[in-house]
């Protein structure tokens, strides 16, 4: 039995961290899914699992729903979908969308009840809610089963941390449900819990911070019983890099500038930086040019500094401007901008407000007479 | 500015050209006398430097000379940032106004009209104003460094630039020059943002593009609310349709339960239905057998009772048959003392009748009487009246006989008597009256008065002559006589009067019998006792008539006469023996007791009559009565025979009762039918009946309500679909997006105007405190300057930073500030000269600047003046000071000054 195994598309994401590139993010997971289809046709499996999520709500534009079952009707063989916690069978869902009933080897599974799949025998979890606290695996029993029994569940696996974890699938629940394969959706990183529960993790990434994530899983099974093999194929289409960059010396910031000048392939990147540190005045130049290259060079880019302050030290740029008010004014400002200053402070200067009043004064004086 | 010399022509007093100049750099006095022209050339200065040549209307009107029709004209000539200008201005006529710049020894024209009036304006940063002549509030600068007429005290500055050019001026001090532009673009970069009055964030087309940001970021988030609102309707559509489902299977379920009851209690109903048929039809069985027993069993009990009342009343016809006899027996009892009391009745009514009859005639004799006596009475009263009327005609005849006057007619005629002889009385006296009582005869003729003519004389016989006016007489051989009264007009009045009283005397005694008046008195006494005489009669005659007159008295009289005869008429018996009448009539009472005691015994027989009459009636009735009920009797007795005959038919009593015996067994066994199917139907608790319409109601309830929830998710499930197909979620995306890039650029936006507002406001602190430092030390000067000017140190001069007014002079930590108006008049004007110096210095740090002080330190004593004139030698070194005074010496002896004698400029002119 060769199956592909895939979940958490997420089609019609919100993408508001990445500004106005989120119509492209989008259209990438629907990209990532014909790569996907491409990926089961290539790799000749029996069938098809999409392990929930497949859309990001039941209330995304009907438009999508037909162009995914367009997608996965590329596929030669059948496809098994279960609705996941974001796209639960309920009413109004996307899977009362006629589009499903109008290719043969589609195959929507709302209800737990097994199914006959190539080469063995299925045991679907379709949620019905977004939020429930039910095991969807606990009516599985495969156990007297002699053909090749595949689950295909849609939920937190016991032992991940998770604050308010939804779907609780039990950690031994292939073992003990009998189950030849466990096929998972909900964590978006591909993770091999044990030789036989395992999550494919999203087709596409959905964000900064994410790892392993744009496969799905080719897996092949010889016999009842026998040990998976799982080979995860990369489908993603987008890079979602995030650097966390402290600041000590001068110079640094034309360091990260020029790494962020190395990245090649920028048409397919999003990049978030952020700074945190000191720097001297006078590589304000520096700063200034990793934002314009951040926005001007990626897919969607973020450059946050506000942990990044001028260097309390580095009062030279003051001292020129000789005595008078805009010195005493800089020195100030100084003495705000200091999160552990003491003293009395003015009616909103707050340290960041004063930092950045220390950079437009410094900017004022940069720009020179005019 | 400092000025080089100023020509004036056509204006106010100088109609011919006067040119006052060059001035000295330093100290300029110009002297002359009162009206000499000082303040007039400082007018010039202002106009020709601050006004604009189109200037019309009669503040301008006045410039020119009284009287005169020429163009007021000004030149100045001075210098401003180390070039030198010439300044034309022609008013009123061919208005023109021209400014000149000295450029390689020669003026060459800089702008002109308008143009010139505002670049001269904008050199002392003066205004112009709206309409007219400037006033020293459009002054500018001037307004410190020139004092009008008279007045050294400042101006209100508060609201003028005034202030803001001092400070600005200082600042120049505190700041290093290289960082004027940086506060320039501070403060651009701060005003973009911010207002200027307010420090509030600028709005409408001024607007940062926060605003904008705001704005859309406003609109977002109610696009966005309203698709959360269609997502949490999607929910809650979601919820209902679940709800919906659910009820909808609950209330099928219901329905199949309520129909299997249904069914079962329709059986139980048909079973109950068939019993209760049952029932009945026993029952009605029952009934019938029971009625039919009834019936004859009351025929029986009738016949019963009709043969028994038969007999009694047989009996009671037997007892009113052997009653009869006595009930008319009575009857004629009755009738016979009834007639015997009506008889008794009728003898009574005869002998009251004659005892009637026997009293007419007492009365008749009584009245008689009465009237006779009357007759009698009244006789003699009326020959009492007769015999007082007539002594009173006897008297009234005496009277009429006397023919005396009346007394009213009397007493006038005794007026007019008398009033006849005072009027004769007086005319005598007037007149010339002579009594002569000769001694011997004579002969006297009279010429002249009354009596007239000759007469003779004779002694023993006085004679009276009258004369009025005069009276003339002769004696013979004794001579003529003339007397005379002095002329008098009331003579001829009082013979009128005479007159009168003479004519009214007449015209009175007209008639009477005599005009002696003693003899008219005595006809008039005698008249009067005649006529108390009738008098006297008269109240005799009242006296006796009283109320009545003699014809009613006669009247009455004959009335009773007539009465009296008319009962002789029917009693002619009486006239032959008067005593009859008088002796009946004294029997009156008696006739009258036994009439009384006749109609009291016929009163008693009418009772006794009614009373019988009464009895016998009740005797009627009751014969009448028994009659009654005997035929009553008879005729029941004929009925009771026809219902017996109708009950009893042709059926004999022995066949009737085996009859009802009969029936008896029947109705017996049918009451024990009823009795067996009622205990069957109370096998059953109620009807079924009720409960199987009860079980409908519910069927036909749960069916509605199942088709009301089936339309409810009907109408749902198209709601949820209209909602899905709109897809809210997609459409939420762009706009989250939107919103979450928006904040973000927001809150950088407003970091950065928090920053800007910070690092302005902090710049603008340090400035003001910067400025605050230096205005110290023009008040340290303003102090030096006062003090040297008193000669001893007299208090702190403290400015106001706003106004630059003088607020006070601090004397001392310990003791209370010195306002102003505490001050000398001259101490006042020090002061002020004081806080102008200071200030002068001030804005003479770029260049020199002209400092006029037109008439002023008048109340200065000369030992403070002489300090002034050294104060002002050493501002000449730094200022250009004009002075205009009307006493030379009083300035004379300021070092190095330059002196202007205007008198003699004009006379040289």
């Amino acid at each position: 039995m060769r199956l592909l195994h895939t979940a958490d598309w997420q089609i019609g994401m919100r993408a508001k961290h990445v500004g106005p590139r989120a119509e492209r993010v989008r259209a990438e997971r629907l990209a990532a899914a014909r790569r996907a289809i491409d990926a089961a046709n290539g790799q000749a499996v029996d069938f098809v699992l999409v392990a929930g999520d497949t859309f990001e709500d039941n209330a995304v534009d009907r438009v999508l729903v037909q162009q995914v079952a367009d997608v996965l009707a590329g596929f030669a063989g059948p496809v098994y979908l279960i609705p996941g916690n974001h796209d639960p069978a309920e009413a109004g869902s996307v899977w009362d969308h006629p589009a499903w009933a109008a290719h043969a080897n589609l195959h929507v599974l709302a209800r737990p009840e097994p199914v006959d799949v190539p080469g063995g025998v299925l045991y679907p979890c379709p949620l019905h809610a977004k939020h429930s606290m039910d095991d969807p695996t606990r009516w599985i029993d495969a156990t007297g089963e002699a053909r090749i029994a595949i689950g295909l569940a849609h939920g937190h696996l016991e032992g991940i941390p998770q604050d308010q974890p939804e779907h609780p699938i039990a950690r031994d629940a292939a073992t003990r449900a009998g189950l030849d394969y466990l096929a998972l959706g909900h964590w978006h990183s591909f993770k091999q819990m044990d030789t036989r529960t395992v999550y494919s993790g999203t087709h596409e990434p959905t964000g900064f911070g994410e790892r392993d994530s744009g496969n799905v899983l080719v897996v092949e099974i010889d016999r009842r019983g026998a040990t998976p093999r799982i080979e995860p194929i990369h489908t993603g289409g987008l890079e979602w890099l995030s650097w966390q960059e402290s600041i000590r010396e001068a110079g640094e910031l034309a360091q990260v500038r020029q790494r962020i000048e190395k990245i090649v392939d920028h048409e397919r990147t999003l990049l978030e930086i952020v700074l945190s540190g000191v720097f001297p005045a006078a590589d304000r130049g520096e700063l200034a040019r990793i934002e314009e290259l951040v926005a001007a060079r990626f897919v969607a880019g973020r450059v946050d500094a506000t942990a990044l302050r001028l260097a309390p030290e580095d009062g030279a740029w003051a001292e020129a401007l000789g005595a008078g008010p805009l010195r005493e004014a800089a020195r100030r400002l100084a003495e705000w901008a200091d999160p552990d200053f003491a003293g009395p402070r003015p009616e909103g200067a707050t340290p960041e407000v004063a930092q950045r009043a220390r950079l437009e004064l410094f900017a004022l004086l940069d720009e020179g007479p005019q | 500015m400092i000025l080089r010399a100023i020509q004036v022509e056509g204006w106010r007093r100088f109609a011919d050209p006067v040119t006052v100049g060059p001035l000295a750099p330093g100290v300029n006095v110009l002297f002359g006398l009162n009206g000499a022209g000082k303040s007039t050339l400082v007018e010039a200065i202002v106009r020709g430097l601050l006004d604009n040549h189109l200037t019309t209307g009669d503040p301008a009107e006045a410039l020119r000379p009284w009287g005169r029709d020429l163009a007021p004209r000004v030149t100045i000539e001075f210098e401003h940032e180390g070039h030198r200008y010439r300044v034309e201005k022609q008013f009123l006529v061919s208005p023109r106004s021209e400014l000149c710049r000295e450029e390689d020894g020669q003026f060459k024209r800089l702008a002109e009209s308008r143009g010139a009036d505002k670049q001269v304006r904008e050199m002392l940063g003066a205004e112009p104003p709206s309409r007219g002549l400037s006033e020293v509030k459009h002054w500018g600068l001037a307004q410190v460094l020139w004092a009008p007429q008279g007045s050294l005290a400042l101006p209100d500055l508060a609201d003028t630039s005034v202030p803001a050019a001092v400070h600005a001026a200082l600042d120049v001090q505190v700041s290093d020059r290289s960082t004027g532009p940086v506060h320039a673009k501070l403060s651009a970069a701060y005003h973009a943002i911010f207002t200027r009055k307010e420090g509030k964030r600028r709005t409408g087309a001024n607007a940062p593009p926060l605003a904008g940001l705001e704005t859309e970021l406003s609109e977002k988030c109610r696009q966005r609310d309203a698709l959360d609102a269609q997502l949490e309707m999607l929910d809650a559509e979601r919820v209902q349709i679940e709800t919906l489902g659910r009820r909808r299977d609950a209330l099928a379920r219901e329905e199949e339960k309520k129909k299997a009851e249904l069914a079962e209690a329709s059986r139980r109903a048909g079973e109950y239905k068939d019993l209760k048929s049952k029932c009945d039809v026993e029952k009605a069985k029952f009934e019938k057998a029971a009625l039919q027993y009834g019936a004859l069993k009351q025929t029986v009990d009738e016949i019963a009772k009709r043969r028994e009342g038969l007999g009694e009343d047989q009996k009671a016809l037997k007892r009113h048959e052997d009653a009869a006899p006595g009930r008319a027996d009575e009857l004629w009892r009755r009738d016979a003392a009834l007639a015997e009391a009506k008889s008794r009745l009728d003898a009574l009514g005869a002998r009251r009748d004659e005892r009637r009859k026997a009293i007419q005639e007492v009365e008749l004799a009584a009245r008689f009487v009465a009237q006779r006596k009357q007759r009698d009475d009244l006789d003699r009263l009326l020959a009492r009246a007769e015999e007082a009327i007539g002594q009173r005609d006897e008297h009234a005849g005496r009277l009429a006989a006397l023919a005396a006057p009346d007394a009213p007619r009397f007493r006038e005629i005794q007026a007019a008597h008398a009033r006849g002889e005072r009027a004769r009385q007086r005319l005598d006296a007037a007149g010339v009256r002579v009594v002569i009582e000769p001694e011997r005869e004579c002969e006297i003729e009279v010429t002249e008065g009354t009596p007239p003519g000759a007469r003779p004389l004779r002694p023993g016989e006085p004679i009276t002559f009258l004369g009025d006016p005069s009276l003339a007489f002769r004696l013979p051989g004794v001579g003529a006589f003339r007397a005379s009264r002095p002329v008098d007009a009331s003579i001829d009045s009082l013979r009128s009067e005479l007159d009168e009283a003479e004519k009214q005397f007449l015209r009175l005694t007209e008639g009477l019998p005599t005009r002696d008046v003693a003899a008219l008195k005595r006809l008039r006494d005698q008249a009067d006792e005649a006529e108390r005489d009738r008098r006297d009669a008269q109240s005799k005659l009242d006296g006796i008539l009283g109320q009545w007159t003699v014809e009613k008295l006669r009247a009455e009289r004959d009335e009773a006469d007539d009465a009296a005869s008319a009962i002789l008429i029917e009693r002619p018996d009486w006239a032959d023996s008067p005593d009859e009448p008088t002796r009946l009539a004294g029997q009156i009472e008696q006739a009258r007791a036994a009439v009384e005691a006749v109609e009291s015994e016929l009163h008693a027989a009418r009772d006794a009559r009614d009373q019988e009459a009464a009895s016998r009636n009740d005797a009627q009735r009751a014969h009448e009565q028994h009659d009654r009920e005997m035929q009553a009797i008879r005729e029941r007795i004929a009925k009771t025979d026809r219902e017996l005959a109708e009950l009893t038919g042709d059926v004999d009593d022995a066949n009737r009762k085996s009859d009802l015996d009969q029936l008896a067994l029947t109705w017996n066994a049918a009451k024990a039918q009823s009795e067996t199917a009622q205990r069957q139907l109370e096998q059953f608790d109620e009807d079924p009946a009720p409960r199987v319409q009860l079980l409908s109601d519910d069927l036909e309830k749960l069916r509605r309500e199942r088709s009301e929830v089936e339309q409810e998710l009907g109408v749902a499930q198209g709601s949820l679909k209209s909602l899905v197909a709109a897809a809210p979620y997609s459409a939420l995306n762009p706009i989250v997006e939107r919103i979450d890039r928006l904040q973000r650029e927001i809150a950088a936006e407003r970091l950065r105007h928090d920053a800007i507002r910070l690092l302005f406001q902090t710049v603008e602190q340090c400035r003001a405190e910067a400025v605050e430092s230096v205005l110290a030390p023009v008040q340290c000067r303003a102090t030096e300057l006062f003090a040297r000017i008193a000669g001893r140190r007299l208090g702190e001069v403290r400015l106001d930073d706003r106004s630059l007014a003088v607020e006070r002079l601090a004397i001392d930590p310990v003791e209370r500030p010195v306002e102003l108006n505490e001050l000398s008049g001259g101490e006042n004007e020090q002061v002020h000269l004081a806080v102008r110096l200071a200030l002068a210095e001030v804005l003479a740090q770029e260049q020199r600047q002209l400092v006029v002080l037109d008439d002023v330190l008048t109340a200065t004593d000369p030992e403070r003046l002489a300090r002034i004139r050294e104060i002002l030698a050493e501002a000449g070194q730094r200022l250009q000071i004009l002075v205009l005074t009307c006493d030379r010496d009083r300035f004379e002896s300021v070092p190095s000054a330059k002196f202007f004698d205007l008198g003699e400029i004009t006379a040289r002119r």
